[in-house]
């Protein structure tokens, strides 16, 4: 079996994409990224800084500057471990309007990019498939109901 | 509930509509439906898909 794949795991918020990618690479002994967490760690770090969310020139500037790991346990910000401080209503819509801006994306995307280099990676997040990672070895987008999605995403806060 | 779903709706919708990489199936990607299937039920058709990749 070819060990360096990229498998690419794409979908809305609720369907357990952060549950499957971390089960399936600890299957495989791959790494783990969750990219919806670096967007989340943009939009911290704008909080922290000051910055508002409609100055997409700081913002892009930050997101090319800061070092964001997203690939083990916990999540860090230039160190920083921010892993319970991005789960909350803030920064759900921080994320959302940081990932609209086009210089944070491809500050991010190229950071991603580097993450999968060689394989051996399961990324998830929301245009892996379709942009990260266009020619990814296995593609997969993850859906569900509605109904369902909301009631896993009031069982388990944690879900992105 | 209502509250969650009314949330997960707006920032669906803010995915979809965005300029810049909205969320959309690439033409290649396997669709999985997770309602009503376990966890471990979904890993392991991604690991089979792993295990043997669709040729491209």
């Amino acid at each position: 079996m070819n060990n360096r794949l990229i498998i690419a795991i794409d979908g809305p918020s609720g369907v357990g994409k952060g549950t499957v990618a971390r089960a399936v690479a600890a299957a495989l002994g791959y790494r783990h990224v969750d990219t919806g967490a670096m967007y989340r760690g943009v939009a911290w770090r704008a909080l922290q800084d000051g910055i508002g969310f409609e100055d997409e020139g700081a913002l892009s500037a930050l997101a090319t500057r800061i070092a964001i790991d997203a690939s083990g346990r916990v999540v860090r910000v230039d160190g920083v471990d921010i892993s319970g401080a991005i789960r909350n209503p803030d920064i759900d819509r921080g994320a959302a309007r940081v990932a609209r801006i086009a210089g944070v994306r491809a500050a991010l995307v190229a950071q991603q990019r580097h993450l999968g280099e060689g394989g051996g990676v399961v990324m998830e997040g929301r245009d892996i498939g379709t942009v990260v990672f266009p020619d990814a070895d296995v593609k997969v987008y993850l859906d569900a109901s509605a109904e369902e999605r909301a009631r896993r995403r009031v069982h388990d806060q944690t879900h992105n | 509930m209502a509250k969650v779903t009314s949330e997960m709706a707006a920032r669906d919708d803010s995915d979809r509509t965005r300029a810049v990489a909205p969320l959309v199936v690439a033409a290649d990607a396997r669709v999985i439906d997770t309602t009503g299937l376990s966890i471990d039920e979904v890993v392991e058709r991604v690991l089979a898909m792993a295990n043997r990749p669709p040729e491209s």
